[in-house]
């Protein structure tokens, strides 16, 4: 077990990027991409030390440790800021997943990415020490940093090796989030500022603020702070009508970091949305759950309805991704077990399944260079691989049993119809007798459409009569095919065998339920 | 020997495994190269569901000494107080479905091989099959609400995989879509309604301590939700779950999906499309029993839409002249009949028709299946006739499907009979649709026969006999066609049919039967006029006849033009729901993509640009002249100095 | 009055008189640095501008502080580095003339970032 630091892991990525970007390493662009293959294999190894060391049964954070500066100080003293680090079942599995799809992503970046590797490489790993540092933060300061971060890469990312209206989209992405977390800001140094009046202790420990019913804060004063964390997590995740800067951002993006950023930067919002909205301030989504329930459902219908009529392959599973993600918001608002698992697992879900959906649009824009798909149509008929490969994401994406999504979307469901969160809210004043039941039941409607935008779309790319300027598009090259194939057997997997996954997190959930 | 059964009832998931099993084998033999023979596809296919045959009859006959169902259960996925199992359930009905099942599937893939035989996705074809065995047969052995809502999707994937087997038709690309969204706007409601059946009888399973949502303790559950939803709510939920079924066994309205589905190879029409997938809404009903018997209003629903769809369908088939279309109208037909009669709590009638009707129509697809592939892929009647003279056999035992379906003293009779009777005791409206539902079967039936088989041939192909391979799968499927009914009506020595099926069940109703000897009479009767119209209509021998009086198919049309036009156009139901989609549902999305574009993502940049706007008024006074600054700089200087002397002065 | 107090009247300068002195030189540096579009004009008027800052040096050091000599020295060190920024300036102009045959500041517009 003392092998095992969670600073040398989030860190490993950092010295990886150094590696590549000094002068001593080689031009050679094969090199370049073989060892940071490497060495993404090895930071993808050790974290699933992590996972295998866990124990699920144990609430609270494990792998625990401070780094302190030289001396015994904390990190930085006045502010009361340690670094401090620590993972528990939900963050565990986020992180294998990062360490898991980064790695997926430096294999896909062969014939998308084909200029200035070095940079490119190097920021990958960055942008990973930043994902692995939100991840594992125990402090609030220290989480603020890594979420910060990660813009910086990803700007670059998607500004450099973009296509289309990249540096508009990159800025886009940028100043939303930056937009969104300096509310973030605002609410940590808000609740830090309080507590310090309260006990005067100065700190930012997340476990002092973990369900903070020890001191009775002025409700005006939680809610205010909830939405500060709110809308942070809102842009990220993101939630309608916060959401126009992912359709840009993805779209522009190249295939590898499209998929880091729908598979893992989304994520960053729901984990966010648990991590603080569900742990420090419980009483007030209590109070709020009507908003975030209908922002869920909102989510998961306009989002849909918006990527039926997409001409763009991209943007279609751009909008997808939204739709999808609004079942996060709803499992969150149900405000029970199963339906913060359904969230948990759905993150996951969806990580899997998105970043395997932008590959397949990869795959098919390398060798077509168009993404509309009126342009598309009959490709099946070359290339059965890439054609089945998709089926069976597309299909995990709708949610058919047995494939991961459908796990993830029956627990927040069965969750959300089965909570007790509210039977009616008060609109400005008059009550409005509309139950969680039944918000459920108009989400669901959102798996018809998910149905007609998933399967029109494959209809259109890959069934019916095939252009004749598609004649040589070639079937997935074996690199194609590991990509696809770990995703599919990921997705299949886990959609067989659920309880392998729920295992690990839903003790952390029923602990952290049973506080609230 | 009752441990030798119960070995067989202990592992009854095999049946489904093995499927899934032959499915891995033939996809991972094809893509890695391990063979090449079609001859091991078909020979492991057809081996694992002969097994799946021999299993599916030892739990038959362990049924028949068995006082309770047996179920084994694993938990599939577990959160808080959601708890979601998976297993398999064996009793009476589950058996009978078991057998109907690998029975039917163990001839068409016979058939299929010799049918495939020239396609290059044989081997695709062949594990598709096995994938809907699979799926098939894990909803069959369900042994809750939830396991089989999975299976159901899975099932619904398969027919779409099969439907689209020919991908490169943008016509069977289409149905096959068209057939997955459809069968989604049930699973969506069937989704809604065993959520909210879950919802309402929470704390019930929870204080009982049962798997979830277990067949076996429905009627409790469903009487604890009926009392604490009340009775409002709890027929809507009832609705939901009863959504699930309209889709899939193609009722009225969502009925459209099933004839554009006869895109697929006629192997999967009469598989899928005719006598097992399909069968499954019926197969749920029965399974969901207890919640629907106990609200009337539920149970009226479901009769009604099981009697319009049973009347649309049929008439509509009247006027089609593509052979597998009247076929697949004929189901949607028939199914409605099994559904009406669920409704009217002729709970057996409408399983023992299933079971009659997945043995003829199977046999039906098969022959038309025959007479397309003979005929090189002509499926429109016009361009048939006198067939019988080519391909006797499969002429013959058309014809005695066409006896069984019209209810003429085969199989169909019987188990049409019993849905009179229980009609009879229920509702004579209902009674008087079937009976007008029953003529027009045996119309339509007979008409397609003497279309295809009798008089002149009239296309232009070289008319070839099938082979064996596909001519023996229809001789065994015509055997059961013929006898079964007979066989387990009651009347002979065997056990009757409705006594096993009823055996397990102790909630279930038993509707009243009146046997007397009128109804049947009366039946056949009908049935009866509908051949003699048929025969007088389309049957060349009446040719004579038929100028002379002037009656004839021509000038009929001529005269009830709008209803004949009704039927052609298929009551317009298709054509309205492709109305409102590009009329109304496309508009709408593109509507909110535009909104998306240019409102939301407009106002977002509209922030941007008043932030740019301020900066370029800042900007102008940033001339870069120095002069300026300074010019300003001192100006600014001496106003405040002035007001600072001001200020003196006035203090 | 006889005239040696008269002199002495007239010589009788005050802090005053210098700083009013400065004021009016400062004064018309500014106005010649405002108003000048002559690169050259501008040159002179800064010239003004650090003589009317010496003559406040001198000024005050000498009213001030007798003893040392830190106002003067300022003032030195001001006017060796006026004359630096004065040679430095010229030498700026002329590589810019050769450019552009123009001391005209307007003229030089393009030059801003």
């Amino acid at each position: 077990m003392e092998f095992l630091s969670l600073t040398l892991l989030i860190f490993l990525p950092l010295v990886g990027a150094l590696i590549i970007v000094g002068p001593w390493f080689p031009r050679n662009e094969v090199k370049i991409r073989r060892f940071a293959k490497g060495f993404g294999g090895i930071v993808f190894i050790y974290s699933l030390f992590f996972l295998a060391f866990f124990n699920p049964q144990e609430p609270g954070f494990q792998f625990n440790e401070t780094v302190a500066l030289p001396g015994g100080k904390p990190w930085l003293e006045p502010l009361g800021v340690n670094f401090s680090l620590g993972v528990d079942g939900i963050s565990i599995l986020l992180m294998v997943l990062t360490t898991f799809l980064v790695l997926l992503a430096l294999i896909a970046s062969k014939y998308s990415i084909t200029k200035r590797h070095k940079f490119y490489y190097s920021m990958i790993f960055v942008l990973q020490t930043a994902i692995l540092g939100v991840f594992a933060a125990k402090d609030l300061f220290l989480f603020i940093i890594f979420w910060e971060l990660e813009l910086i890469p990803m700007y670059f990312l998607i500004s450099v090796w973009g296509t289309g209206r990249k540096e508009y989209s990159a800025m886009k992405f940028i100043l939303y989030t930056f937009a969104g977390s300096v509310f973030m800001l605002a609410a940590i140094l808000a609740i830090v500022y309080y507590n310090y009046l309260q006990t005067g202790i100065l700190t930012f420990d997340l476990n002092t603020y973990t369900y903070m019913k020890a001191f009775a804060y002025p409700t005006v004063f939680g809610i205010l702070t909830f939405l500060g964390f709110f809308i942070a997590f809102a842009v990220k995740l993101p939630v309608v009508p916060f959401h126009t800067w992912l359709p840009d951002a993805h779209v522009d993006a190249p295939t590898p970091v499209s998929m880091l950023l729908a598979g893992i930067l989304l994520k960053v919002g729901g984990y966010g949305l648990i991590r603080m909205n569900l742990q420090i301030l419980p009483e007030i989504l209590k109070i709020l759950a009507p908003l975030v329930i209908i922002l869920g459902v909102i989510n998961i219908l306009y989002a849909a309805i918006i990527a039926i009529a997409q001409k763009d392959l991209k943007k279609l599973v751009a909008y997808s991704s939204i739709s999808h993600m609004g079942i996060v918001l709803l499992g969150l608002g149900a405000m029970n077990v199963a339906g913060v698992s359904g969230a948990v697992f759905q993150m996951m879900a969806h990580g899997i399944i998105s970043a395997g959906l932008f590959m397949v649009v990869g795959v098919i824009y390398l060798r077509t260079h168009t993404r509309e798909i009126p342009e598309l149509g009959g490709l099946g008929q070359n290339s059965p691989k890439i054609m089945y490969f998709s089926m069976i994401i597309a299909l995990g994406s709708l949610g058919l049993p047995l494939l991961m999504g459908f796990a993830a979307e029956t627990l927040a469901f069965y969750g959300a119809f089965t909570s007790q969160a509210f039977s009616g809210f008060n609109l400005f004043n008059i009550y409005v007798p509309v139950s969680i039941q039944v918000f459920t039941a108009i989400a669901i409607i959102g798996v018809i459409f998910t149905a007609v935008y998933i399967l029109w779309m494959f209809q259109r790319v890959f069934w019916g009569n095939m252009f004749y300027k598609w004649k040589k598009f070639h079937d997935a090259s074996p690199h194609e095919m590991v990509v696809l194939i770990s995703l599919i057997a990921v997705i299949v997997f886990f959609g067989l065998y659920p309880e392998g996954m729920t295992s690990i997190f839903v003790p952390t959930l029923d602990s952290l339920m049973k506080l609230i | 020997m009752e441990q030798f059964l119960e070995f067989f009832i202990e592992n009854a998931g095999i049946i489904a495994a093995l499927p899934l099993w032959t499915f891995l084998i033939i996809i991972f033999g094809q893509n890695l190269g391990v063979y090449d023979d079609k001859r091991i596809t078909a020979g492991i296919t057809c081996t694992s569901t002969f097994i799946g045959l021999i299993w599916s009859f030892f739990i038959f006959l362990w049924t028949l000494g068995a006082q309770e169902p047996f179920s084994k259960n694993i938990t599939w996925l577990s959160a808080g107080n959601i708890e979601l199992s998976a297993g398999w359930l064996v009793d009476n009905l589950g058996a009978m479905m078991l057998l109907v099942v690998t029975g039917v599937s163990l001839l068409i893939q016979v058939y299929s091989h010799g049918y495939m035989a020239k396609d290059p996705g044989y081997h695709r074809f062949f594990s598709y099959l096995n994938f809907f065995n699979f799926s098939m047969l894990g909803l069959v052995l369900s042994s809750n609400l939830f396991q089989i809502y999975i299976f159901w999707e899975l099932v619904g994937l398969s027919s779409y995989l099969l439907i689209g087997f020919w991908f490169r038709r943008p016509s069977a690309a289409h149905a096959a879509t068209k057939a997955f969204i459809i069968n989604r706007i049930g699973d969506f409601g069937l989704l809604v309604g065993i959520i909210a059946f879950l919802f309402f009888s929470l704390n019930w399973w929870i204080a009982s301590g049962n798997i979830y949502l277990s067949f076996t303790e429905l009627q409790p559950a469903a009487e604890y939700v009926l009392t604490s939803a009340g009775p409002v709510v709890y027929f809507l939920i009832a609705l939901a779950i009863f959504f699930g079924p309209i889709a899939k066994s193609a009722q009225f309205p969502l009925h459209t999906w099933l004839p554009d589905a006869m895109e697929g190879p006629t192997p999967i029409s009469a598989l899928i499309h005719a006598a097992t997938m399909v069968a499954a809404g019926v197969f749920l009903i029965a399974r969901a029993y207890p919640i629907f018997e106990i609200s009337p209003d539920i149970m009226t629903t479901i009769a009604w839409i099981g009697a319009i769809t049973a009347f649309i369908t049929a008439t509509i088939a009247i006027t089609q002249y593509d052979l597998k279309k009247t076929l697949a109208y004929s189901t949607c037909s028939q199914l409605g009949f099994m559904v009406m009669a669920m409704g009217a709590g002729a709970y057996a009638a409408g399983l023992f028709h299933l079971m009659t009707h997945a043995f003829f129509k199977a046999m039906l697809f098969l022959c038309s299946g025959a007479v397309i592939h003979g005929l090189g892929d002509q499926q429109n009647m016009k361009y048939m006739g006198g067939l019988r003279k080519h391909m006797p056999v499969v002429a013959y035992t058309y014809l005695t499907g066409c006896f069984a379906i019209s209810g003429i003293l085969f199989s169909g009779f019987w188990s049409k009979e019993e849905i009179f009777s229980g009609l009879y005791g229920n509702n004579m409206i209902l009674l008087g649709v079937g009976l007008i539902v029953a003529l027009l079967t045996s119309f339509y039936m007979f008409r397609s026969y003497f279309l295809t088989f009798e008089g002149e041939y009239r296309g232009h192909a070289h008319p070839h006999d099938a082979p064996k391979v596909m001519t023996v799968p229809l001789i065994l499927l015509a055997i059961p066609s013929t006898f079964i009914g007979f066989l387990l009506s009651g009347v002979l020595f065997l056990p009757s049919f409705d006594k096993y099926i009823l055996a397990g069940q102790k909630a279930i109703t038993h509707a009243e039967h009146h046997t007397g000897f009128l109804l049947p009479v009366i039946s056949l009767l009908i049935a009866l006029a509908g051949l003699l119209a048929a025969a007088y209509l389309y049957w060349d021998r009446f040719k004579q006849v038929r100028e002379s009086v002037k009656i004839t198919a021509d000038n009929i049309i001529r005269i009830t033009k709008p209803l004949y036009a009704l039927t052609t156009n298929l009551w317009y139901i298709d054509k309205l729901y492709y109305a409102f989609i590009d009329n109304v549902f496309l508009p709408v999305c593109n509507f909110t993509a535009n909104f998306d574009k240019f409102i939301i993502d407009g106002l977002v940049n509209l922030t941007g640009l008043k932030i740019r706007f301020e900066g370029w008024t800042l900007r102008q006074f940033q001339t870069g002249q120095v002069q300026t600054y300074l010019a300003i700089l001192f100006s600014g200087l001496a106003g405040l100095a002035l007001i600072f002397v001001l200020l003196q002065l006035l203090i | 009055m006889n005239w040696e107090e008269i002199l002495i009247k007239i010589f009788n300068v005050e802090l005053t008189h210098y700083i009013v002195l400065s004021l009016i030189l400062f004064c018309i540096g500014i106005m010649g640095l405002i108003i000048s579009r002559n690169v050259i004009r501008v040159l002179m008027s800064i010239e003004i501008l650090l003589s009317a800052v010496n003559v406040n040096f001198v000024a005050f050091a000498n009213y001030t502080d007798l003893s040392d000599l830190k106002g003067q020295v300022f003032a030195i060190f001001i006017m060796a580095v006026a004359a630096a920024e004065a040679a430095l300036g010229l030498a700026i102009l002329l590589a810019l003339y050769r450019n552009k045959p123009s001391v005209d500041t307007e003229e030089y517009k393009e030059l801003k970032g």
